[in-house]
């Protein structure tokens, strides 16, 4: 029997708690029933809120102003924010840069990281800077009698500015657990590729993609798995056809990380602007008055083409958009984001999980052990999240002074400002739009706004193309840098076909220790969106006077004078070396490369494959069909092959203006 | 003789009134409102004045009547027998919901008092039920921006719950219960469902299936209870906040539990000591089911209790065992594959509470516990102040401290604490001015290996590896009607970086 108060059954009071709770209901019943969430045509790539997409918009043409330029001799030195954030940044940003804040980036960045913090199971480095690391190589390389001419001015300390060093090529078979791989940070991708197909098979089952030639506690590394016991090469690979019963054979690529220059800015440009730029079918014929022109029979135009590459952040980790987008980061320039390589670098090299990508590399080699004792995820989404706020707001340097002076006196900017001509620069429509104050010369014509002069020369430009304005940036800290810029960034963010050598060939037919063949079909589809194999992103080339070599995605092109890094009980690793032609220095001629003047010159004449043998395509053998790799008409040379017949026809004193000119980026 | 029968017919009339309909109906609400009793019968007229002549007309008469008192006795005694059944079937509907062992001592004061009861074979039924709307409004950090950073539950909920239970829970050596509930699957600390799927029936399961064996003629001195049961941890006593840090309030675990009173002297600050003992059988694979760790994944818990009028204390240990149940994690041979696919850990799946540390075995990366157990010491403190208020109902305030460190835990990751302080006023006296009325809030940190997550605490934390707080208030309207409201505020899983806030508003029914 209830013992509710008869005396209280009608009173106010109860009369009020039941009023309430109706009107309660009531109220949640209409709050509930009338959430309408979302619209009809809602889309989940809604760049305002989709942070983590960092999508740029398009910018405000009428507020484009010049860059904030880091002073040069101080930009890259060190450990903080004054050598490495935008001039005047305020205290927000440049506590991105605080290094003795162990909760800053900079200091996740730079410091070793332990196996109590989380890393491994399987890594290859401890800290982000470990793949960054090539400043103090140059130092010891300078100290030991490797030179670099004015303006270079090359920084010797590692820095998120510094890229992957090297100091001889890898050979698989000799990395150890204990000794790693000590010619290189390099980091290798490995698989199976179906030539007829494009199929990619990354043989996870055996560790791939991604080797890792470090492990935590008892854990054993990831060799790199031999062709015997690959499960899609068995029965042997067949020497025609050089592909396994079932079409595939072994494909092997080497990374190393980029200098983190300017990053933001290039975020920031609106992708119609790196789409305005394609040329997929080499329509576009440039105007250049150096010689020879493009055979119209091997190019339609003037052999540049580019097109763009294309992925999509979800590929990469957890909360990335779906939404396929134009690319541009990546050495195919893939990724869309930023972030996708902050969280590649932290799980992929180190092995400390985020919330982002919370699972361990696969740990192939140590079945049933658990070395790595930190739980899943190890570091927080903020720590992957700061660390690009930090890298977005990495300034590019001040270009030299040479570069600058007007009119050119100097002997050393008489070089660098002829160097910048025979690359395709307009000097005085880029000076204007770095400088402020001044009012961009011939403001609207689409070359000029793209630094690009009306006489391409050497053409170097049409893909370095020295200026892209910035959109609006999707960045909330630092926003204000990278916004509405003339963004000198030398790149334009497409991907072109590189010199390429035919599977089957002898590389080592080509004089030099640096191979020549660009191409790489060790090609997930993660990193490698639609591009083909022999298929590369221009590189930005900011700063290239003061990060210095080694040079190319792999770090090919590098310098050894103090001969280490070395296999433990092999001899000391001597310089790289490859073939260089000038017009007044011969033909492929090999040349060790024992300064930074010479790296750069390799760089450059590694754009196609070597000049045929008297620098003359009738020298070449005849009847070799598609396997041709001499021939002006070879299909095995570059977009850039045209650019290169240029190049060589220059004397070795023309081309060395064109070194200095990329040594005062 | 005859006036004693008439008093007798006078009683029996209006209760067989009272009753009779009821018995035939099968069963009543006892809760229910008593009609007025019907109007007394007329009074028996006074029998004539008896003559010593032989069987005369009214001696025939005399008789007849005699007869039909006879036959009424024997009805009388009938209604009397039956009376005495209701009777108990009353005082057994009279207690709060029957938690199989130690209930009695501390029953939640606001709980319904009233059952549908009934008698099955003489022996006592009691149904119940309750169905809770609630309103839930919750977001999170987003923290890996899976679109959802503008996206909220917001909409309505529903727990509904129907339970039997069967024997005198002061008398009968076996009780019993069987409860049924919606949800619970996959995750068993949540029993609600969304509204809104069409109007399609919502699945409902077997929540609760037990028995006690109580063999001593004082039946809260030893009980074992045998099934899915009602949990019988001591979590805590006063107002009707539990600590939920090692057990989520809706679980129900499976096995065999022994309680003990040990000592019970009333006397001394009403002194009890109690012990429990306990096997769970959480989770069993088959060994043929599938390539990996199998067998059973099972708890023993030891808890003592000592409880006085002001203050109870427990030390509970819990030792979980064969913990990576259902890990698989494939490798290969020298220049073989294995086909077969990895598999994490079944407690730490989807759909179940997430916080424990969560490890990659290798090759395959399949997920599990750093090791395949947990051995959880948890200490428990309430200390809980009547006031003297008869208005506000001999309110309790009361503080519950809780705290849990778990041996085979990583350092920094092994332990939790909580602190609940809270309040309960009112009751259905007359002299209270409050039906009633509970309020609490608690603050929790809790590591990620303090406990398994994924029975602890579902609303607070979901799970482990969170700290923050809940604010919670209840208002019995009537008996049978409640509504609360609960808001959380957490940063959670993983990594204590999830910001969570939560609200329930709710409303609960029962009978």
């Amino acid at each position: 029997m209830s013992k509710n108060h008869p005396d209280r059954s009608f009173s106010v009071i109860r009369a009020a708690r039941y009023g309430l709770v109706a009107c309660v209901i009531g109220a949640l019943g209409f709050a509930a029933t009338s959430c309408k969430e979302g619209v009809v045509t809602e889309t989940f790539d809604d760049e305002a809120t989709r942070d983590f997409s960092g999508i740029a918009m398009p910018g405000d043409p009428s507020k484009l102003q010049p860059p904030e330029l880091h002073v040069r001799d101080t930009w890259g030195l060190a450990l903080n924010a004054d050598s490495l954030a935008y001039p005047g940044s305020p205290l927000q940003e440049q506590q991105l840069f605080n290094f003795e804040d162990p909760d800053s980036p900079l200091h996740f960045f730079a410091t070793p990281h332990t196996d109590e913090e989380g890393v491994g199971p399987l890594f290859n480095q401890r800290m982000c800077l470990g793949c960054h690391n090539n400043s103090e190589e140059n130092r010891d390389n300078l100290a030991a009698g490797a030179t670099v001419s004015a303006p270079g001015k090359i920084n010797t300390v590692n820095t998120p500015v510094s890229r992957g060093g090297r100091k001889g090529n890898t050979d698989h078979a000799k990395i150890t657990k204990e000794f790693a791989n000590p010619p290189t940070v390099a980091f290798t991708l490995y698989g199976d590729y179906s030539p007829s197909s494009g199929q990619f098979i990354p043989i996870s089952e055996l560790g791939g993609p991604l080797q890792h030639i470090q492990a935590v506690g008892e854990c054993k590394i990831n060799d790199y798995p031999p062709l015997s016991i690959d499960p899609f090469l068995q029965g042997g690979i067949d020497p025609v056809t050089n592909t396994s019963t079932l079409g595939l054979r072994r494909a092997k690529g080497e990374r190393t990380a980029p200098p983190y220059v300017a990053r933001g800015m290039m975020e920031a440009i609106h992708y119609t602007d790196l789409l305005a730029n394609e040329d997929p079918d080499d329509h576009v014929k440039t105007n250049s008055t150096l010689l020879p022109a493009p055979d119209p029979a091997i190019c339609p135009g003037d052999c540049i083409s580019g097109r763009h590459n294309e992925g999509r952040a979800s590929d990469s980790f957890v909360g990335g958009d779906p939404v396929i987008r134009v690319g541009r980061f990546g050495v195919r320039g893939t990724g869309p984001t930023m972030l996708q390589f902050d969280i590649g670098g932290t799980q992929g090299e180190i092995g400390l999980t985020s919330p982002f990508a919370p699972v361990e590399q696969p740990n192939i080699d140590s079945p049933n052990m658990v070395c790595d004792k930190v739980a899943d995820p190890e570091i927080s989404a903020d720590t992957v999240l700061h660390l690009r706020d930090m890298i977005r707001n990495i300034s590019p340097p001040r270009h030299a002074d040479a570069f600058y002076e007007t009119p050119a006196v100097s002997e050393e900017a008489k070089d660098v400002q002829a160097g910048a001509q025979l690359f395709g620069v307009d000097l005085d429509a880029f000076r204007s739009r770095m400088t402020p104050g001044v009012a961009p010369v011939k403001f609207g014509d689409p070359d000029a706004d793209h630094g690009i002069a009306a006489d391409r020369q050497l053409g170097c430009a049409s893909c370095h193309i020295p200026i892209l304005k910035t959109g609006q940036s999707p960045a909330k800290i630092g926003g204000e840098h990278l916004s509405n810029r003339w963004a000198p960034v030398f790149w334009d963010g497409l991907i072109h076909k590189n010199p390429e050598l035919p599977a089957g060939s002898r590389p080592d037919l080509i004089p030099g220790n640096i191979s020549r063949d660009l191409s790489d079909y060790a090609i997930p589809p993660q990193v490698t969106g639609i591009a083909s194999g022999n298929e590369f992103r221009t590189p930005p080339l900011m700063g290239l006077g003061r990060v210095g070599p080694p040079f190319f995605h792999d770090a090919r092109v590098y310098m050894n004078v103090i001969g280490n890094g070395n296999y433990l009980g092999d001899p000391p690793t001597p310089p790289s070396t490859t073939v260089f032609t000038s017009a007044d220095t011969g033909a492929n001629v090999l040349m060790e490369i024992k300064s930074v003047d010479l790296a750069v010159l390799a760089a450059i004449e590694l754009h196609d494959l070597p000049a045929p043998p008297g620098n003359d395509y009738k020298n070449c053998p005849t009847g070799r069909g598609a396997g041709d790799i001499c021939g002006r008409a070879s299909p095995w040379r570059g977009e850039a092959r045209n650019t290169m017949e240029k190049f060589r026809a220059l004397t070795r004193a023309q081309q060395m203006q064109v070194v200095k000119f990329l040594l005062s980026l | 003789m005859r006036s004693h029968h008439r008093p007798l017919l006078r009683r029996i009339l209006p209760l067989s009134a009272l009753l009779l309909p009821g018995l035939l109906a099968g069963a009543r609400t006892a809760s229910a409102q008593v009609p007025p009793p019907p109007p007394p019968p007329p009074e028996v007229p006074a029998p004539p004045p008896v003559t010593p002549a032989g069987p005369s007309e009214a001696d025939k008469k005399v008789a007849e009547m005699e007869q039909k008192l006879r036959v009424l006795e024997q009805a009388s005694e009938e209604m009397r027998r039956q009376v005495e059944g209701l009777r108990q079937q009353q005082e057994a509907a009279a207690h709060a919901p029957p938690p199989p062992v130690g209930v009695h001592e501390h029953p939640i004061p606001e709980a319904p008092s009233s059952y549908v009861a009934t008698s099955v074979l003489g022996v006592p039924v009691r149904f119940s039920g309750s169905m809770t709307l609630r309103y839930d409004y919750w977001h999170n950090s987003d923290l890996t921006d899976q679109l959802t950073s503008n996206y909220v539950n917001n909409g309505f909920l529903q727990r509904i719950r129907f339970g039997i239970d069967f024997g005198d829970t002061k008398k009968a050596m076996v009780i019993g219960g069987v409860r049924f509930s919606t949800n619970e699957n996959p995750n068993p600390t949540i029993p609600f469902v969304f509204l809104g799927d069409s109007f399609r029936s919502a699945a409902f399961g077997l929540d609760q299936a037990w028995i006690a064996i109580r063999p001593l003629e004082d039946r809260s001195r030893i009980s074992l209870t045998l099934g899915r049961m009602p949990n019988p941890t001591w979590r805590g006593t006063a107002g009707v906040n539990r600590t939920e840090m090692i057990w989520d309030d809706d679980v129900n675990p499976a096995g065999l539990a022994l309680k003990v009173k040990i000592l019970d002297i009333p006397e001394a600050l009403d002194l009890k000591l109690e012990n429990l003992v306990a096997y769970y059988q959480v989770q069993a694979t088959q060994d043929q089911r599938f390539v990996g760790l199998t067998g059973n994944t099972s708890l023993f818990e030891e808890q003592l209790k000592v409880a006085t009028k002001y203050a109870t204390g427990a030390l509970s240990f819990y030792d979980w065992e064969n913990l990576n149940n259902g890990l698989s994690s494939p490798g290969i041979g020298v220049g073989a594959v294995s086909v077969q696919q990895p598999s994490d850990a079944f407690l730490l799946r989807q759909g179940l509470n997430t916080g424990n540390s969560r490890f990659a075995y290798g090759p395959q990366n399949a997920i599990g516990f750093a090791k395949d157990h947990f051995r959880v010491l948890n200490p428990t403190v309430q200390v809980h102040v009547p006031l003297p208020s008869e208005a506000l109902g001999h309110p309790d305030v009361y503080l519950t401290g809780d705290y849990a460190y778990n041996f085979s835990a990583r350092k920094d990751h092994r332990s939790g604490a909580g602190l609940t302080l809270g309040t309960r006023m009112g009751d259905y006296e007359p002299a209270s001015k409050l039906n009633p009325v509970n309020v609490w809030g608690t603050y929790r940190y809790v590591r990620s290996d303090t406990t398994v997550a994924a029975f602890a605490d579902s609303d607070l934390g979901a799970g482990t590896d969170f700290h923050g707080f809940e604010f919670g208030a209840s208002y019995r309207i009537t008996k049978h009607l409640m509504p609360a409201i609960s808001y959380f505020d957490y940063h959670g899983f993983p990594l204590m970086t999830n910001h969570a806030e939560r609200l329930f508003l709710d409303i609960t029914g029962e009978f």
